[in-house]
């Protein structure tokens, strides 16, 4: 079974993300790393693989500096990866990225594509199910736990209420919770190993995609500080459990 | 084997090492550590000593019974150390088997007890017939100083002039050195080897302070055969370590302290030893012997030797190597497990990564915080953050990521920032500069990792101009003080507590006697019996409790809270927990207050307190009851 799974270069929390006169963020500052929410996916795909064989294929859009992405995910164990880097796709939207990485899975097609649920610094939660209309295969979202039965999927799907079970034929796309599973810290002769891993480098054109369709389709005019979280209440937590029981009596979450 | 192994360096420091040799193997110091097991041992032990040379005695008189030795042969004072020393030996024995047959202590569960039997039988055999042979050749007039051999003398009296003396004086030669040399031929298969390892191990175990880790160079750059990541295999033990497996006497008091076997799980560093033993044995045909060692496929040590268990249960308090009477250093042979599984197959029980990574990360601490929250334990107080280029303070207080991020050390932190400022002592802060030391990191077996985080603090030390650093806790002070000289560090390193009792003694601070009420003090093992730092929090608990009280554990025998070796990041098994157990024994003191000063015991033991609800004592570190008893009434 050969598994693909996206992975996105994000700024890492720590450091002060920069914006640029165009308002959209300095990506290739070197202070990134592989996002935390993709790791989750990773980790199941690895081990889909190791149940039932096959190798899983990382695939990351970004500047250059995202194969630091990609090898990351390399030494936690994916055997191979794929960085779409092009000046093209700078300031690139949903709908843009959700094309290439379409693109990428027409040029190798994959049984199972796993993401997370969405990136730690865009939010926008929209790219893994765009890919999977792109290609027209089924997506489940918020996915917790998978099987491979019969060459189907049996998938765990995250609810308010508590878990549905999706049964999904396959080929499929899968968006994995935060917290799915464990993900492997990487060994360091994953991370010696990962230098020796095939990793291809693509730009827009080895991918047959014209710089009209990845063209934004929307432009940042203005950006503000967001205003500090409003009323709140800190409660100590060493006399605080009552004060804390009745304030989420209160909003009714009790 | 010992050719197949890892070689090992030159040896430093050897005039403390010839001291150690005399102290320990002729002093029998550790041995003293149980006073009636180090009787018993002292007394064979003595004995064997003093009586080698009867073995040529007896050889020559195979031949001639008339013959004696020169120089010892002569001298009344050398037969009457024979004649006590060989009855001290019998006494030996007897307490032994007293032990073994009557006491069983625990710590005997798992060691081979009929081969132990065995020994004893011989050894009583080996001097029986030399006292009775003495006493024969007393009985034929051969023995020069029969005044000076009461014992023997006594048994001559016994035998009297029978006529059978004469032939029983030669059976008994005989059989004398029959039972010697079958001892010699049975010693390399036994555990009883450890009469001819025991010295060479005392010997070649490390000078460095207990809490020292061995560095372990990892250079990413270098060919990948030529990485080490520790010991997978058997091939990959020091000399040193395989000597350790082979002196082994199974005498299980390492097992009778130590903390996770005390509370059900299945690690026995006794157990440990003897498992690699046996492992290292089985393999020894594998490995050839001859040193070509690259040809044939070894076991890996884990799960072969020993399951993955027990290589994660162990919180590395150091108590197994503190009573072990032959020097055997479990702790570096268990973390050396540790970073093969660890670095080289990233196997570590899960719960752990999280540290890992919040460690490895842009955070660089266990908690995953942001360094920037650092100094959130300062807001209310006048805190010095050391900027680059800034002038260094006297002192650098490294408060490390607990006493930063953990809301209980919290307050030990800001005891200690406010005692600090109260006493006028100039002290600064590396803030978000400051990274975590890596003991966690290293201890989980990832020294890859610390190799980074100890390079890159002793840099920014360096840079910071910083030479005297007080440290709040025990695992940071032992990493700053031991292990970082390694990586470049020069800098005196004190432990709050001792800083405390110095500004108490110069009169800096005064606090009030009585403040705190009945105070039982737990010693954290990096402060205690790895640092051997006892008295300093004793001294500034003297000056604020109403009554002090000890646990029956403390000082170098204290047990441990159950934090240490990253095992605060570990979920934990066995039949109960370890701070539970401590909890119970510093309650059963009567105190109302346990101190601790070390931030991972003030976790667990609170943690402890808290299960135990209404009733338990309070658990506090030392610096926040000193500042109880100093603030201003
Ligand atoms: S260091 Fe402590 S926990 Fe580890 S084996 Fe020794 S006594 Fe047991
Ligand atoms: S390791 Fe040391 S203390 Fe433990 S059983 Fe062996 S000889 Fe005794």
């Amino acid at each position: 079974m050969d598994v693909v799974v996206f992975a996105k270069y994000v700024p890492t929390p720590e450091g002060t993300p920069e914006l640029g006169p165009d308002h959209l963020l300095v990506r290739d500052g070197g202070d990134g790393a592989l996002d935390p929410g993709d790791t989750y996916g990773l980790e199941l795909g690895l081990r889909l693989v190791e149940a039932h064989g096959g190798e899983v294929t990382v695939v990351s859009m970004g500047p250059a500096g995202a194969i630091a992405a990609v090898q990351r995910a390399l030494a936690m164990g994916a055997h191979r990866g794929v960085l779409v880097t092009d000046p093209a796709l700078r300031g690139a939207d949903a709908l843009a990225t959700a094309r290439v990485l379409a693109a990428c899975l027409r040029r190798r097609p994959a049984d199972l594509v796993l993401a997370g649920i969405e990136s730690t610094d865009g939010y926008t939660g929209t790219v893994p199910v765009t890919v999977a209309e792109l290609l027209g295969i089924p997506s489940v979202t918020a996915v917790r736990a998978v099987e491979v039965v019969d060459g189907a999927l049996r998938v765990e799907r995250q609810t308010e209420e508590g878990a549905d079970e999706v049964a999904c034929p396959l080929p499929a796309l899968l968006t994995v919770t935060a917290g799915a599973t464990e993900p492997r810290f990487p060994s360091l002769k994953g991370i010696m190993g990962a230098k020796q891993k095939p990793v291809e480098t693509l730009a827009l054109a080895d991918l047959g995609i014209d710089v009209e369709d990845v063209r934004p389709t929307q432009r940042v005019v203005a950006v503000a500080d967001a205003p500090p979280p409003a009323g709140g209440e800190i409660v100590d937590a060493e006399v605080g459990i009552a004060r804390i029981a009745d304030l989420l009596v209160e909003a009714k979450v009790l | 084997m010992l050719r197949a192994a890892r070689p090992i360096g030159p040896l430093d420091r050897p005039g403390a090492r010839l001291r150690r040799e005399l102290v320990q193997v002729l002093g029998q110091r550790k041995l003293f550590q149980k006073p009636i097991p180090g009787l018993m041992h002292a007394l064979i032990f003595w004995g064997f000593v003093v009586l080698l040379p009867t073995i040529a005695e007896a050889a020559v008189a195979i031949v001639d019974p008339r013959a004696r030795l020169p120089l010892l042969g002569d001298a009344p004072w050398f037969a009457l150390a024979v004649d006590l020393f060989a009855t001290g030996v019998v006494v030996g024995v007897a307490i032994a088997l007293w032990i073994r047959k009557v006491q069983r202590p625990d710590r005997f569960r798992g060691s081979h007890l009929r081969e132990a039997d065995l020994i004893l039988a011989w050894i009583l055999g080996i001097v029986g017939t030399l006292l009775a042979w003495n006493a024969t050749r007393i009985a034929l007039g051969l023995a020069p100083h029969e005044s000076s051999m009461p014992v023997s003398g006594a048994l001559a009296r016994l035998a009297g002039s029978a006529a059978e003396v004469p032939a029983a004086e030669r059976a008994l030669v005989w059989s004398h050195l029959l039972l010697v040399l079958g001892f010699l031929a049975y010693l390399p298969g036994s555990k009883h080897l450890h009469i001819i390892t025991a010295a060479p191990n005392v010997l070649l175990s490390k000078t460095r302070p207990s809490g020292a880790l061995q560095p372990l160079r990892i250079d990413l750059d270098a060919p990948e055969d030529e990485i080490r990541f520790g010991a997978g295999v058997a091939t990959d033990l020091s000399r040193s370590q395989i000597l350790d497996l082979f002196t082994c006497t199974e005498c299980g008091r390492c097992q009778e302290v130590c903390p996770a076997w005390a509370t059900g799980k299945p690690l026995s560093p006794k157990l440990l030893i003897m498992d690699l033993r046996d492992h290292v044995a089985a393999q020894a045909p594998a490995i050839g012997g001859g040193g070509d060692a690259g040809t044939v496929e070894l076991q890996p040590l884990v799960p072969a030797a020993v399951e993955d268990e027990v290589v994660w249960d162990c919180v590395t308090c150091g108590a197994c190597v503190q009573e072990c009477p032959v020097d055997i250093e479990h702790v570096d042979t268990i973390v050396d497990l540790r970073r093969y599984l660890v670095m080289a197959e990233s196997r570590f029980p899960p719960e752990a990564a999280p540290m890992l990574r919040g460690i490895e990360g842009p955070s660089e601490n266990p908690w995953g915080q942001p360094a920037a929250e650092r100094t959130a334990w300062a807001e209310g107080l006048e805190v010095r953050v050391l900027a680059p280029g800034d002038p260094p303070p006297e002192w650098l207080y490294w408060v490390g990521c607990a006493g930063a991020f953990d809301e209980r050390a919290r307050a030990t932190t800001r005891s200690v920032a406010r005692l600090l400022t109260a006493s006028g002592v100039d002290w600064a802060i590396l803030g978000p500069r400051e990274r975590c030391t890596g003991d966690p990191a290293r201890r989980l077996g990832h020294e890859f990792l610390f190799q980074n985080l100890a390079e890159r603090n002793v840099e920014t030390l360096g840079q910071a101009g910083v030479t005297k650093v007080v440290a709040s806790c025990a695992h940071c002070f032992n990493t700053l003080a031991n292990e970082y000289p390694d990586y470049g560090a020069r800098l005196e390193v004190v432990h709050h507590t001792e800083l405390l009792a110095r500004l108490i003694a110069e009169g800096r601070l005064r606090p009030s006697r009585g403040a705190v009420g009945a105070v039982t003090y737990h010693d954290a093992c990096y402060l205690g019996r790895h640092n051997g730092r006892y008295e300093a929090p004793r001294e500034v608990l003297g000056t604020v409790a109403t009554r002090t009280a000890e646990m029956p554990r403390s000082r170098e025998r204290s047990f441990c809270c159950g934090a240490g070796g990253a095992r605060m990041w570990m979920e934990e098994g066995g039949t109960a927990r370890i701070n539970d157990t401590r909890l119970a024994e510093a309650a059963a003191t009567g105190a109302d207050v346990v101190a601790v000063a070390c931030p991972y015991c003030l976790v667990m033991l609170d943690d402890a307190a808290r299960a135990r609800g209404s009733g338990a004592p309070r658990v506090a570190d030392v610096a926040v009851l000193l500042e109880e008893a100093t603030r201003p009434a």
